[in-house]
């Protein structure tokens, strides 16, 4: 068994490594004056990748036994909040933030643990309203039709 | 100076300014005082709303943002022995003690006056500092910028990261986020990928949200933080005690003085401030072993040192572009969103704002003792706000922030996906600040280097050429052999912290 994190960033140096080379196959043809700092960009990124694969190989941090330490709990927390993340960005360009915040800030809050239907009721609202007044009344800000104004 | 600072006041005192001063103040206070919310996060998510203010109202309430959220870090510091912010750690050593002891109401009432006075400190060596050292740095010419620049980066990516690898490809993260778009020189596209939404480029504000804004809300939701209702009352315990003010007074004076120094020095931040602040409180007291078990001074020591840090932070970041911590490298972020490019040249083209900008620092700082005094019970209770709750709140105010500024879905998307790349490089480890201002200085840095090979006619060597330079280059080679050095300094330093938390904090 070998180090998650230590594996993990391994990973990520070659990656790194690797896309800074196809970085620079791309770099390197660039017209003269606009490739002198993407040249040397790329050159460092995949020199200091190389660097710090070749340092986690050394370290023997790979070889170091680890017990598998998942938290479900956390687990299950981190997905519902990536979900939420691009359910939001869903949720504001089909049906406006607004309405997608009403739904998705409670609910999001729900799944994560939180079952207070009282302060999630409140809680919501006086969010829901802060954002209003500070974006559209205050700053008059132009934001998408919120689904509930579609019709009007 | 004078000149300026008297064009400066009248701006400063307008209703606007003052009026938005407060707002970031109380707003510094409860983003400090909620642990898992950090002042750059704050900061981050509140730019957007200050896009449509003035320059300095919108730095004015940065300001109040960063010394009320550095005082804010005490409350749960004492209160839960949980530190806000970072620079909390040393603050939970005998405040939390304090507390504990019945004695949570003087804890706080002297982080709070510690706040204060470190923060007018520090705002005052900002003021006299940081003009002389903007007219040194005017002299320079467009290779000694190049450098400036250089070393800026270097000096960010190496002290702010246990590993100078893994800071060094953040900054080059941020230099290739910067170059994205059309090359303002040549008319060429640069990493665009082809595709139309990146010919125009990644706004700095876009990666300052994404960066600093989404990947606390991520931690906040995963850690799920349950603050019991009992700990908040140790906020009223003791009466109105009076300060033990011939213990405190000294030892404001020589923290202050640590904090600032500490704070000019790139990349040490209000956490090592505060520590060194303390331990030197204890290693001077007649009865060192009261430290670490409820002394005053100790919660005064680290509480004026870390807020001494604010202003000092933005002496190198004001005058040269090399920001003192993460918050100096948001808030160059926040001027340059406003139209103000950091570095010397602030002090001559924007001179009333950047003057402005360096009083308001006073003034918050001032203004922080009136608001924590009145609003002490109010910040106490916000510790109530579920972080379960506030963490798709912040998600959802940064989407609704940043779509405000560009009307664009795209900038949207962006801030998700750096935000998720931005949780990545914290897990590993990799500090997200020197990404952030490879933003800023990358632009400057390449059309420096352009103009240099332009005068120069090709010749690299003309790069090499003023003693300046070559001072440059080697501060630069300096810095990069610095982690041996840091490495030395740091085996040193960790018995300054209790044992228990020095074995909480350093896994973290």
């Amino acid at each position: 068994m070998i180090s998650r994190k230590a594996s993990a960033e391994l990973v990520t140096a070659i990656v790194l490594m690797a896309l800074s080379l196809l970085g620079l196959s791309f770099v390197w043809h660039y017209p003269d004056a606009s490739r002198i700092m993407p040249v040397a960009i790329m050159i460092t990124a995949t020199v200091l990748s190389a660097i710090w694969a070749l340092q986690l190989l050394l370290s023997g941090r790979l070889h170091i036994q680890e017990r598998p330490t998942i938290d479900r709990a956390v687990l299950r927390r981190l997905v519902v909040i990536f979900a939420s993340l691009f359910l939001m960005l869903l949720g504001i360009s089909t049906i406006g933030f607004f309405s997608t915040y009403v739904v998705l800030v409670p609910a999001t809050a729900w799944f994560l643990g939180y079952r207070n239907p009282k302060g999630l009721a409140i809680g919501t609202a006086i969010f829901c309203a802060g954002l209003y007044l500070v974006f559209q009344v205050l700053l008059n800000r132009p934001l998408p039709r919120e689904v509930w104004m579609l019709g009007s | 100076m004078i000149d300026n600072i008297l064009l400066a006041l009248p701006l400063l005192f307008s209703f606007e300014v003052m009026l938005w001063m407060v707002v970031g103040t109380v707003v510094g206070v409860v983003i400090g005082g909620l642990p898992g919310l950090s002042t750059t996060m704050g900061i981050a998510v509140l730019i957007p709303l200050t896009f449509t203010m003035t320059p300095l109202a919108a730095l004015g309430m940065i300001a109040g943002i960063y010394n009320g959220a550095m005082y804010g870090g005490a409350i749960p510091a004492i209160l839960l022995r949980i530190p806000g912010t970072p620079a909390g750690i040393a603050t939970v050593f005998d405040g939390h003690p304090m507390a504990l002891q019945g004695h949570g109401r003087q804890a706080l009432k002297i982080a709070l006056y510690s706040s204060v006075i470190g923060g007018v400190v520090s705002a005052i060596s900002l003021l006299l500092l940081a003009p002389p050292l903007a007219k040194v740095a005017l002299k320079f010419g467009s290779a000694e910028v190049f450098w400036l620049a250089m070393l800026g980066l270097t000096t960010i990516a190496v002290v702010l990261s246990s590993n100078a690898v893994k800071g060094l490809l953040s900054a080059c993260f941020g230099l290739v986020i910067g170059l994205i778009g059309i090359d303002q020189m040549t008319g060429n596209e640069r990493f665009t990928l082809n595709y139309i939404h990146l010919t125009g480029g990644i706004g700095i504000l876009v990666l300052l949200t994404g960066l600093y804004a989404i990947p606390p809300a991520i931690d906040l939701a995963a850690k799920a933080l349950l603050i019991k209702a009992e700990d908040l009352k140790r906020g009223n315990t003791g009466s109105d005690e009076s300060l033990p003010w011939r213990r405190l007074v000294p030892t404001w004076a020589k923290s202050s003085t640590i904090g600032v120094l500490v704070g000019i020095v790139p990349g040490a931040g209000g956490n090592i401030a505060s520590l060194l602040a303390w331990s030197e409180a204890r290693r001077s007291a007649k009865d060192p072993d009261r430290f670490g078990k409820g002394a005053p001074e100790g919660v005064a020591a680290a509480e004026c040192a870390n807020n001494a840090d604010n202003a000092s932070a933005l002496i190198p970041a004001l005058t040269l572009g090399i920001p003192g911590n993460a918050v100096a490298a948001v808030i160059l972020g926040g001027l340059l969103v406003h139209g103000l490019q950091p570095g010397p040249a602030l002090f001559r083209d924007s001179a009333p704002v950047t003057y402005g900008f360096m009083l308001s620092m006073l003034v918050t700082s001032i203004l922080l003792l009136i608001v924590g005094s009145l609003g002490a019970r109010l910040f106490i209770s916000v510790l109530r706000l579920p972080a379960l709750l506030l963490a798709p709140m912040i998600i959802g105010m940064t989407y609704l922030g940043i779509y405000s500024i560009g009307n664009s879905l795209f900038d949207v998307a962006m801030v998700t996906a750096i935000g998720i790349v931005g949780y990545a490089m914290e897990k590993m480890d990799i500090p997200l600040a020197p990404a952030v201002l490879a933003v800023i200085l990358g632009p400057m840095a390449e059309t420096e280097l352009r103009r240099s090979l332009l005068i120069s006619q090709g010749d690299y060597g003309f790069l090499f050429s003023s003693p300046i330079s070559l001072v440059l280059v080697a501060l630069i080679l300096v810095m990069l052999l610095s982690p041996l050095v840091k490495k030395l300094i740091k085996r040193k330093a960790s018995p300054l912290m209790p044992k228990d938390l020095a074995s909480q904090y350093n896994n973290d």
